[in-house]
């Protein structure tokens, strides 16, 4: 089943000779369950692929639509919504705010979503105690290892359990063994019928991903 | 609920610069608070002067007495000054008013109310600053009233020295007198009784004896204004003014009338024009009131440039932090709202504790103005507030302008 759907998305900043084509009319397809990579060179596109995916930014033309919902009809606040509740995000550097405990930084999508106050707590005892960090509760990020900043990153993409989880660079930060971790809880929440979809560098991680689509200077070349 | 709930968490972070906001804003207030306070009442002063100057002409009495003593001596004859002076209102009006002194025991802040040169220290009744009048003083100026009415007063005036002996004096007070008396109060005084009959609104100010010159524009409120009888108004002639309802009618023409009527009842009275000076006069009010303008504008200028910065820095610094709060489900209206509490949640301890410092500094820095002048204090603040979601907007559209990935990575 379709549940993302981009036609002919194009995004550029700057004006006239300043302008730089980020995104050049991309169309693309993804279905629900997948588990997609994202690939290509620095300054290719991809992050601000992913960020009009998960509705962090806004394409300058063109028609997204996720799960039967065009977006560029949405107010702030609707849109606001849909990345509250469709999409669990994941960076690189894991963005945990170093001033909030592990249980702090995973609340703030619970926070967004009218969970009660008593359910939140027990939501995030559960997911940290699948992801294998239940001691974590009360830690600030600076106490914690990369491998298991990432797994509080992953617990806070998933606490509203999400249908799709847009990662990017994942395992940036992250030595190998740990970055295998990673991609291994990926897989795992892809049984889950979970769509995921991961940019990287990594060609091994990429190999691992049902799709692969190849971006350069803004446009797909290769989508398989 | 969220935007209250992170807004009220954040206080605990950044001490420093929530102490030094905190300190600005105090200053600020503080600050914009006087020069607003100095402003209204210069206002005050200048819109008084043009509403007593306004299409009418005021004349001072001059002696034409040899002396004190041959001036005393024709006072105390017959009725003379009474007829001279019943004769010159058929056509002027008359005003006769004199600063004095009411001698009371202490009540509460009696120290604002004290005419210093005529108190002695140690003495158990204090002199408070009063002006003796008669019932034309305020019409004549335009002196408005916030309680009461001044008719006992005005029947007051009418009657002789000798038939107000005993009697309880209907007294007007200055706006600082309210909450210490109350309408209809009977005040027991070193020598009489006295009854309020009404008080003054605030800022009321009277020239003193007609000389224009600001520091004779003197502020009613901490007043007591007393009736004069009849017959000490007309002993008083040397300290009346006369007031012309006219414009058009010329020095010259004024002083025809007086010397004629000089030599009707036997009296040697002229006037004098104190008009020419008061185009200076107001002149330098307009002056005076429009410093304090720019002193509210200089105010205005750091306060903005300083805030400016310090919420530039703090929201950049912050920035990490609303866009992981953008990317999990928060608009940026909801970020807005956020810094915005987090301020007022400052701004009104920073009221509380400037208000507590001007009330607790009033009387030692204020030079005239001794009560607290709640509409600058209002002015002042709602000031403060604009310029805090003003200053507030400009970074936060700032951020607004970055891709939300930049600014997680701080790029």
């Amino acid at each position: 089943m379709e549940l993302i759907s981009m036609k002919s998305i194009t995004r550029f900043y700057g004006k006239n000779e300043n302008r730089v084509n980020a995104l050049r009319s991309i169309n693309l397809s993804i279905n629900a369950g997948e588990l997609v990579a994202i690939i290509g060179p620095s300054g290719s596109g991809k992050t601000t692929l992913l960020n009009i995916l998960g509705c962090l930014d806004s394409p300058n033309s063109g028609e997204y639509i996720i799960d039967k919902t065009d977006t560029s009809k949405l107010k702030p606040r609707e849109l606001a919504n849909i990345r509250n509740k469709k999409f669990g995000f994941i960076v690189q550097n894991f963005a945990l705010l170093d001033d909030y405990t592990v249980y702090e930084n995973i609340k703030i999508p619970l926070d967004y979503s009218n969970t009660k106050i008593k359910n939140k707590k027990q939501k995030i005892k559960e997911i940290l105690k699948k992801l294998g960090i239940e001691d974590k509760l009360n830690k600030y990020p600076t106490e914690l290892s990369g491998g298991q900043c990432q797994r509080v990153s992953i617990a806070r993409a998933l606490i509203n359990n999400p249908e799709i989880i847009l990662a990017d660079e994942p395992t940036g930060a992250l030595d190998r063994e740990m970055g295998q971790q990673v991609i291994d809880i990926f897989k795992e929440i892809n049984k889950e019928n979970k769509t995921i979809i991961i940019v990287t560098h990594d060609a091994n991680i990429a190999a691992q991903c049902d799709r692969i689509i190849t971006i350069e200077d803004g446009s797909i070349k290769s989508n398989n | 609920m969220n935007n209250l709930w992170y807004s009220f968490r954040e206080l605990k972070n950044g001490i420093i610069f929530k102490l030094i906001i905190f300190i600005q804003i105090v200053l600020a207030i503080i600050l914009l608070y006087r020069a607003n306070e100095l402003r209204n009442y210069e206002y005050s002063k200048l819109n008084l002067i043009q509403n007593i100057t306004k299409n009418k002409t005021i004349y001072t009495f001059g002696s034409k007495y040899d002396s004190p003593e041959a001036l005393s001596k024709d006072s105390m004859e017959g009725n003379k000054f009474s007829n001279f002076s019943k004769a010159v209102q058929k056509r002027y009006g008359l005003v006769t008013a004199t600063f004095g002194e009411v001698f009371m025991e202490n009540f509460q802040n009696i120290n604002e109310f004290i005419d210093n040169d005529d108190t002695s220290p140690g003495d158990r009744y204090k002199a408070i600053n009063s002006l003796q009048c008669n019932s034309g003083f305020f019409s004549t100026f335009d002196i408005k009233l916030s309680q009461g009415n001044t008719s006992e007063f005005d029947k007051f005036t009418k009657l002789s020295s000798t038939d107000t002996r005993g009697k309880i004096i209907p007294v007007i007070l200055g706006d600082s007198y309210r909450g210490i008396f109350n309408l209809n109060d009977i005040i027991k005084t070193k020598y009489e009784k006295l009854k309020v009959v009404a008080f003054l609104q605030k800022n009321q100010f009277y020239l003193d004896k007609g000389m224009y010159e600001p520091n004779s524009a003197k502020s009613l409120d901490t007043y007591m204004i007393v009736p004069s009888p009849s017959d000490i108004q007309n002993g008083n002639l040397i300290n009346s003014l006369l007031v012309s309802n006219s414009q058009k009618e010329d020095l010259p023409s004024v002083e025809n009338y007086i010397d004629m009527l000089s030599k009707k009842y036997d009296v040697k009275f002229s006037v004098n024009d104190p008009s020419e000076n008061i185009d200076d006069f107001t002149s330098l009010m307009t002056y005076n009131a429009n410093i304090k303008i720019l002193l509210v504008y200089i105010v205005m200028f750091f306060v903005v440039i300083a805030l400016l910065a310090i919420f530039t820095n703090r929201i950049n610094a912050k920035r990490k932090e609303f866009s992981v709060h953008l990317m999990h489900g928060a608009t940026y209206l909801d970020i807005y709202i956020r810094v915005i509490l987090e301020n007022i949640y400052l701004l009104v301890l920073s009221i509380i504790m400037a208000f507590y410092y001007i009330q607790k500094t009033q009387d030692q820095i204020a030079f005239q103005v001794l009560k607290f002048d709640l509409g600058a204090f209002e002015q002042s603040i709602v000031t403060i507030f604009v310029v805090i979601i003003i200053v507030e907007t400009i970074p936060i559209y700032n951020i607004s302008k970055n891709r939300i990935n930049y600014l997680i990575k701080g790029e």
